[in-house]
């Protein structure tokens, strides 16, 4: 006896369906869209982005980022600040790269005050040495985060066990591992212990091999470049026109690195390459992040084999803290001393716009000074910014799933992006 | 770098008014009426194209002159150069036309603008608050908008 054949939900729901509603395929497009809300709290979106996307099927028709969850008014803070109280707001703008925002924010303060000339060697030797170790960590977590949105949950282990020695330098540095402020107007905080050097040399001796590892692991696998060429292609002229910077502009076939075009801080010491890729897809924004990893190695290796001995302040006490023991012993000193912690100092009249190669791109500040220790306009250009901007360009077209790769591949982060 | 930025300026002098360079940097006004002339110029310049819209912003003056000036930095690839473009508009009607059909860059970079400072750009395709949420009254990077919220914090 052939028992009867049990109804599935799916049965039942055609059952009721066909009673009360009256399913049609439809010939116009327009009425086969469904907006789609991702985010703002998405894992994909590395942060507090929100995405309204309208779908078809599982094809991408248009892309709506709403952006602002993180907007803490910084650039009106810094109207009320000194020059020196804003360097720790700069710290929580792009928190995987801390003191490349420090760094971005004080050339331009320097650029002000007209003393780019008068910092010691040491002190940009400093920099240099420290935004490229920073510029590695940066790239480390895009790496991770960006191949667990692709579904690949092993780097992200590694990243960020390399990761961790540069934190552990950084702390041995200046104390602190993610909030540094370690960079000053006018030079350091405090010159760097001996402790650190052989905690760097280790580091690019595991580093060297993790490369190679990262090279095998995740640029060669065929999940990987399935996943992500030819996906978000963007051209050169589409990439000048919406003003990217950084990596996504050189993968778009442009060779344009502020390091090299406009060297700040002594960047025009360093022997280092700029990799540049023609295709602009997302496969092409990966090689040239990896590549830069490579290249920011080697700028630390040149960086840590010749730092020029002597101060790491700028001689002027009107501008940065002396020393302790120069204090207290010195009568001009100690009323320097008093001024800039209670006011902070007088900058002259005028404006300056000052740009750096961040991280993520093209960092600048604009600063418009009418004397006085604040400010009158604080401007801040955040490369994130235009590169999310360009998102909806990019991803029209394309499925769901790559949409969380283009994403990855932008290399976003929103406490840069809303300020 | 200078000397094409003095070529530049010879060629444009009808139109604008240089200010006087600090630090170096060149920087021009412009009447708000010359100013889409001038920045297609820029954009379709011959030698010198201008490619990218680097940034836009303003700064309000309106305790000083009544005035909210408009800054736009244009970068050319060809000078490896900024070039600063300053606008300014009356505070009580701030409006200017768009240059987003120039640059898609100043799509978002003027409604951050608008968002922040109450300047209007005409023609803009999508002239919506971006930062702030929508229900929000005033423009927080005014001169005249205080730092902290006034009065409840549950109604801010």
């Amino acid at each position: 006896m052939i028992s009867e054949k049990i109804p599935t939900s799916v049965d039942k729901f055609k059952a009721i369906s066909s009673d009360n509603i009256s399913v049609q395929e439809s010939d116009d497009p327009g009425d086969r869209i469904v907006t789609l809300n991702m985010g703002p709290s998405h894992p994909a979106t590395h942060g507090v982005l929100r995405l309204v996307l309208s779908i078809d099927g599982e094809v991408i028709t248009e892309v709506v980022p709403h952006i602002g969850y993180l907007h803490t008014g910084m650039e009106k803070l810094g109207e009320y600040m000194s020059y020196h109280q804003f360097i720790p707001i700069t710290d929580r703008m792009d928190y995987l790269a801390p003191m490349l925002m420090n760094l971005g924010y004080i050339l331009g303060v320097e650029k002000l005050l007209g003393i780019t000339d008068e910092i010691p060697a040491r002190a940009q030797w400093l920099r240099v040495l420290y935004s490229e170790l920073m510029r590695i960590s940066s790239h480390l977590i895009w790496l991770g985060t960006s191949a667990i949105d692709l579904g690949a949950m092993s780097p992200i282990f590694y990243a960020l066990q390399d990761r961790e020695q540069i934190m552990n330098i950084f702390e041995e540095t200046c104390g602190a591992r993610l909030t540094s402020t370690y960079f000053r107007i006018g030079g350091l905080r405090e010159d760097i212990p001996d402790t650190v050097i052989p905690m760097i040399e280790k580091f690019l001796k595991d580093f060297a091999i993790r490369l190679d590892e990262y090279q095998n692991l995740v640029t060669g696998n065929p999940i990987l470049i399935n996943r992500l060429k030819g996906i978000g292609c963007l051209s050169k002229e589409t990439a000048l026109s919406y003003c990217c910077s950084g990596p996504v502009l050189r993968a778009s076939g442009v060779n344009y690195d502020v390091r090299k075009a406009r060297p700040y801080s002594g960047y025009e010491k360093f022997k280092f390459n700029i990799p540049v890729y023609q295709e602009g897809d997302s496969y092409a924004r990966f090689l040239v992040r990896m590549d830069e990893m490579r290249e920011s190695a080697t700028i630390v290796r040149q960086a840590i084999d010749a730092i020029p001995a002597g101060p790491v302040k700028i001689d002027r006490t009107d501008i940065i803290l002396p020393d302790k023991h120069r204090t207290q012993g010195n009568m001009e000193e100690l009323i320097n001393h008093f001024i800039l912690s209670c006011r902070g100092f007088n900058a002259p009249v005028g404006e300056v716009f000052s740009t750096i190669e961040s991280s993520k791109g093209e960092f600048g500040v604009y600063l418009v000074s009418t004397g006085g220790e604040k400010p009158y306009r604080l401007r801040v250009h955040s490369p994130s910014f235009l590169n999310l901007s360009v998102l909806p360009a990019i991803s029209r077209g394309s499925l769901i799933a790559d949409i969380v790769a283009i994403i990855g591949s932008l290399d976003i982060v929103l406490g840069e992006i809303d300020r | 770098m200078n000397e094409y930025l003095s070529k530049l300026t010879d060629q444009f002098s009808g139109s604008i008014e240089v200010l006087p360079a600090f630090r170096n940097e060149c920087s021009w006004k412009i009447n708000p009426d010359k100013f889409i002339g001038l920045v297609t110029s820029l954009r379709n310049h011959a030698e010198f194209p201008f490619e990218v819209l680097f940034d836009v912003t303003a700064v309000d003056k309106t305790p000083v002159n009544g005035t909210i000036e408009v800054v736009y930095h244009l970068f050319s690839h060809k000078i490896n150069g900024f070039i600063r473009l300053k606008v300014a508009v009356s505070s009580e009607t701030p409006i200017l036309p768009t240059i987003s059909h120039i640059w898609n860059s100043a799509n978002w970079l003027e409604r951050e603008v608008y968002d922040l400072f109450g300047v209007k750009f005409s023609d803009h395709p999508d002239l919506r608050r971006l930062m702030m949420p929508d229900e929000y009254e005033g423009f927080p990077l005014l001169k005249a908008h205080p730092l902290c919220p006034q009065g409840d914090c549950n109604d801010f």
